[in-house]
């Protein structure tokens, strides 16, 4: 991963919390639907990224939510749930090469 | 152990989301009520059933105890019901004679038991020294004697009734104040004896016999029953006449105050 991806997804990360909290949360389409941009924040981090990495990163992401919606873990826990499928949905939805990558592989091995 | 870190580092993406999971959860649970009272429903409901499952089984062991346990407190609680309690009054009224300088306190009970048919029959009241029950209190119904009080008890008292072989009771011919003595002999429950009548009385029937007053128990003028009727044996030195007795229920116990 460059440094370049690193700075891009930092700023993603806090620019994707910021929308949901601050316009995001207001919208209430038919009197209870709201949207929730900041989840597609997960499936655009880096392909190559190490999977605690994903896991911790999500997690944050869902706290950070949280915060300003003052309801601790329910975000967190649905976005570090949504970090575990995260590889084998990439698995499922690509085709041969990908599919294996995608996997988290043990911890230190790199292919 | 080792092997416990190889396999932990294998496979730990799965740990790693475990850990940050239950985590999360954790702090889900915690602070927010809704989900915290949720979650203590649903752990409130599998462990109640868990437990009540085994208690099923267990609570057979300890019936013995339990049984020894509720015995002892339906004994208690028998004894607290209404009708365990025994109720009486207070009730001692004041009567000022005054013409001899004297007052009796009568108090009121109930006959509890009472025997007619024994040698010596005794009577039992409801009243007892808490009550104001003394000791040789002499007792009336009314205006007639019964006996005297010989025994006292908190709640209860003894009575030695008329009928009865110690019993004598100074008594006197109202028409000519004679002295006589009442006891009796047993044999017929309905009447007793007048003793000591001296030889030269005339005794007619319809003469009444009240008690002297000369003793403490009962006062002047207590009415010993209806009168004696001529039926008396002459013997050389008294008359024995009879007198009838009464069924008594509710009895006044009377006692002299010292007059000071």
């Amino acid at each position: 991963m460059t440094s370049r991806t690193v700075f891009l997804n930092i700023v993603r990360f806090f620019f994707l919390i910021l929308l949901q909290v601050l316009i995001l949360n207001h919208i209430n389409l038919g009197g209870y639907i709201n949207p929730y941009f900041y989840v597609y924040f997960i499936l655009l981090m880096p392909f190559s990224i190490p999977g605690w990495m994903l896991l911790i990163v999500s997690f944050f992401l869902g706290w950070g939510i949280d915060i300003f919606t003052n309801t601790i873990g329910l975000n967190a826990a649905a976005c570090v749930l949504m970090a575990f499928f995260r590889p084998f949905v990439i698995s499922a939805i690509s085709s041969g090469p990908n599919r294996s990558s995608a996997i988290p592989l043990p911890y230190g091995t790199r292919d | 152990m080792r092997n416990l870190f190889l396999f932990l580092r294998e496979h730990y993406f799965y740990f790693l989301f475990l850990l940050l999971e239950t985590f999360s959860l954790v702090l889900l649970v915690n602070y927010n009520e809704f989900q915290g009272s949720a979650l203590y429903a649903v752990s409130n409901s599998v462990s109640g059933s868990v437990n009540s499952m085994f208690s099923n089984i267990t609570e057979y062991f300890s019936l013995r105890k339990k049984n020894s346990v509720l015995i002892e407190e339906m004994a208690k609680l028998h004894s607290r019901i209404p009708e365990a309690f025994y109720t009486t009054d207070f009730n001692i009224f004041y009567k000022k004679d005054t013409l001899v300088k004297l007052e009796y306190k009568y108090i009121s009970a109930k006959v509890i038991s009472n025997s007619t048919n024994k040698r010596n029959n005794f009577l039992m009241i409801n009243k007892g020294y808490l009550h104001g029950i003394q000791n040789h209190m002499g007792v009336i119904i009314g205006n007639k004697i019964v006996g005297q009080v010989i025994s006292v008890s908190s709640h209860f008292s003894w009575i030695m009734s008329m009928l009865n072989k110690d019993s004598k009771i100074s008594g006197k011919f109202r028409k000519n104040n004679q002295l006589v003595n009442i006891e009796w002999n047993g044999g017929n429950y309905r009447t007793g004896q007048v003793k000591d009548i001296p030889k030269h009385f005339v005794i007619m029937k319809g003469d009444t016999i009240i008690t002297s007053g000369n003793s403490d128990i009962f006062r002047r003028g207590c009415s010993s029953g209806p009168s004696p009727d001529s039926q008396s044996r002459r013997t050389r030195t008294s008359i024995t006449g009879r007198y009838f007795f009464q069924l008594i229920s509710t009895v006044s116990a009377m006692w002299r105050l010292s007059s000071t």
